[in-house]
């Protein structure tokens, strides 16, 4: 499978470069490009003045833009690569921008080590820069909780679904992924001025990770000591998550921690109520974040063997 | 009453004559304003519309290039007013010197208020306040490292009042950061302070518990009229950009021959380095032309720029008085 070649290449890649801050400085990153596209399209379509239906009329034109322009591109360029190993080294060298493996580990790291320090402020300048919560009214359990949240959200949505998308697809299956993703963490918020025009984006990539989310639950347990305890409480946890998808990941996690994560949240001055996921644990504290860096080197590991084992076939 | 500019009241009071022979510069509000179009009966006998309301949004969403939330408010002061109770009090800091209604706001509400010379010292506050560009002396931070201080603060409060001659200091075509507020006035760019018009961007939750407090009609269906043409007219934009920063230079030119020296400003409005602020408040007062002194600093005042050119003439000729004059004080 040439595609599974390419995606190994593309995670091989990213392991040992990352996306240096120097090209990001220079010409972003693909992701900041379409992130640039939906904030124009966000205040040109998405107005006040129009009806909720109408607004969910443009919600829905946006997102064939969105998706379907690079998409389109990328479909163009695959169909261009040559096949066998070259196309695989080449597909994997344009994929290697769209799976976050390195800076997923590197944002995580700069929580837990200012947090073993036992220094909260700083561990919560690093924790808002993954997670989209106000983190000054977090104490080291809250910074502990969000950035294990966020790690296990992350490593379904920016390393299992894109290379899913890209084993099956190719480039333009990772691209679109990738699209769809954005498009979530933009506009797909239920907020007054999201509700309608971010509704197709929202149920698009609930699709999208429907099958990524649960293997990454399946990763994360089988990564641990305990696995099949890991799957029992992720079979009976999973669904109370608020999000069809985002409760697998965090479960399998929460249960190979031993801890309890999800849980009531403080938004702004409201506390929301949330059932805990893996509730009979403990609080997370900074060591567990360790653990989980651990645990999630493990599953990047698994995720490379397969990829390996998938081109080899 | 907290000491502010457009105070002619004061001016009238201390050196005479009627409101309409001042030429009031104690404010940074452009003299040449927007024309106001003949607005339809609806705008004074019935109450604004939601509709009506959300057009105005868009139309602030559009000239400001954001796709943040807005609410329109009766002036950016109205905002400055209903931020702090936006969550419960703790402690502020503001970038100072700078316009003081934000603190005077905070602290009635509750706020410990700390006031700091450094961008970085603002770093560690649950709330801080920067004017971007700041008045009275047009200091100001590029974007980015605005950004970059809204992770280190509980909510950051940017109030752009003065930034729309030079939007590429504007935070609000990337606001996606959570806890930061952008206030932007409209009086003061168009002309229209009487108008009563501001806005307030930021967070869907941020903006919908202030326009929970602002109420149902939080601005005059003359302000939503006025407002809806006015944003959405761009060559009147651009000519004005242009004129203002043209006019600046010129008033420059006219204090630096007077022997002052420009101290900052942005294009409307300017803040020189007299020696002596009061002589010089008064010496121009005599020509019926009014300044802005401020209580913490002895040489600086501050003026709005001229609009007509029959007021242009008027300027000039009372700084060819003031530089025919003795210095004041020490250069």
């Amino acid at each position: 499978m040439m595609f599974a070649a390419a995606m190994a290449v593309a995670v091989a890649i990213d392991v040992a470069l990352g996306w240096a801050a120097a090209i990001y400085a220079r010409i972003g990153h693909p992701v900041t490009w379409i992130g640039w596209f939906i904030r124009s399209l966000d205040f040109r379509l998405n107005r006040e003045s129009y009806s909720p239906s109408q607004r969910r009329v443009m919600g829905v034109v946006s997102v064939i833009a969105v998706v379907g322009l690079p998409t389109t591109c990328a479909a163009v360029i695959q169909a261009l690569l040559p096949g066998g190993w070259a196309g695989a080294l080449l597909t994997g060298i344009l994929a290697w921008p769209l799976v976050a493996v390195r800076s997923m580990h590197e944002h995580v790291v700069a929580v837990a080590q200012p947090l073993v320090r036992g220094d909260v402020p700083a561990a919560r300048h690093a924790v808002s820069m993954i997670v989209g919560r106000d983190p000054s009214v977090l104490d080291e359990a809250g910074v502990a909780r969000a950035a294990l949240e966020s790690l296990a959200e992350n490593t379904s949505d920016g390393i299992v679904a894109p290379l899913f998308w890209g084993v099956l697809l190719g480039l333009p299956g990772i691209v679109a992924y990738k699209a769809i993703n954005t498009l979530d963490s933009m506009i797909g918020h239920r907020t007054p001025r999201h509700e309608a025009f971010g509704w197709a984006s929202a149920r698009l990539d609930d699709v999208a990770n429907f099958i990524p989310a649960r293997l990454t639950g399946l990763a994360f347990a089988l990564s641990s000591k305990h696995p099949l305890e890991g799957m029992r409480t992720m079979l009976r946890d999973a669904r109370k998550h608020r999000s069809p998808n985002a409760g697998w990941p965090e479960a399998a996690l929460a249960a190979g921690l031993g801890v309890r994560l999800s849980g009531p949240r403080i938004y702004g001055d409201r506390i929301v109520e949330e059932p805990w996921l893996n509730a009979g644990a403990s609080d997370p504290c900074a060591a567990d974040i360790n653990a989980g860096i651990v645990l999630y080197r493990r599953v990047v590991l698994l995720a490379g063997i397969l990829l390996i084992a998938l081109a080899a076939l | 009453m907290r000491d502010h500019g457009g105070n002619l009241d004061e001016a009238i009071r201390c050196h005479g004559r009627a409101e309409e022979d001042w030429i009031d510069l104690s404010t940074g509000i452009n003299r040449q304003p927007y024309p106001v179009p003949p607005l339809p009966g609806t705008a004074w006998t019935a109450l604004p519309t939601r509709k009506a309301l959300a057009e105005l949004h868009d139309a602030a969403r559009s000239a400001y290039s954001t796709s943040a939330g807005v609410l329109a408010v009766a002036g950016a002061q109205t905002a400055i007013q209903l931020i702090p109770h936006l969550s419960g009090p703790g402690r502020a800091r503001i970038l100072s010197p700078t316009y003081n209604e934000h603190a005077a706001a905070l602290r009635a509400a509750g706020w410990q208020v700390d006031e700091v010379a450094d961008l970085a010292e603002l770093a560690g506050a649950d709330l801080a306040v920067v004017v971007n560009p700041n008045n009275p002396d047009g200091r100001s931070w590029p974007a980015e490292q605005l950004k970059e201080l809204s992770s280190s603060v509980g909510r950051l409060v940017v109030d752009e009042s003065f930034v729309d001659v030079t939007p590429q200091l504007s935070l609000a075509p990337d606001l996606d950061v959570p806890g930061l507020l952008v206030l932007r006035s409209f009086g003061k760019f168009y002309g229209l302070a009487g108008l009563r018009l501001g806005f307030v961007l930021g967070s869907s939750a941020d903006v919908g518990a202030l326009s929970a407090m602002a109420g149902p009609w939080p601005v005059s269906g003359a302000a939503i009229a006025i407002g809806c043409r006015a944003l959405a007219d761009r060559a009147w934009t651009t000519a004005t950009r242009t004129r203002l920063t043209h006019d600046a230079a010129r008033l420059d030119r006219i204090a630096q021959s007077a022997g002052w020296r420009l101290a900052g400003g942005t294009p409307l409005f300017r803040l020189y380095e007299t020696g002596d602020a009061k002589a010089a408040q008064s010496a121009l007062a005599e020509h019926a032309i009014w300044s802005r002194i401020f209580p913490y600093s002895p040489g600086w005042i501050r003026l709005g720029l001229p609009g007509a050119e029959a007021e242009w003439t008027r300027i000039e000729t009372a700084f060819g008085d003031l530089a025919s004059l003795p210095r004041a004080g020490p250069q």
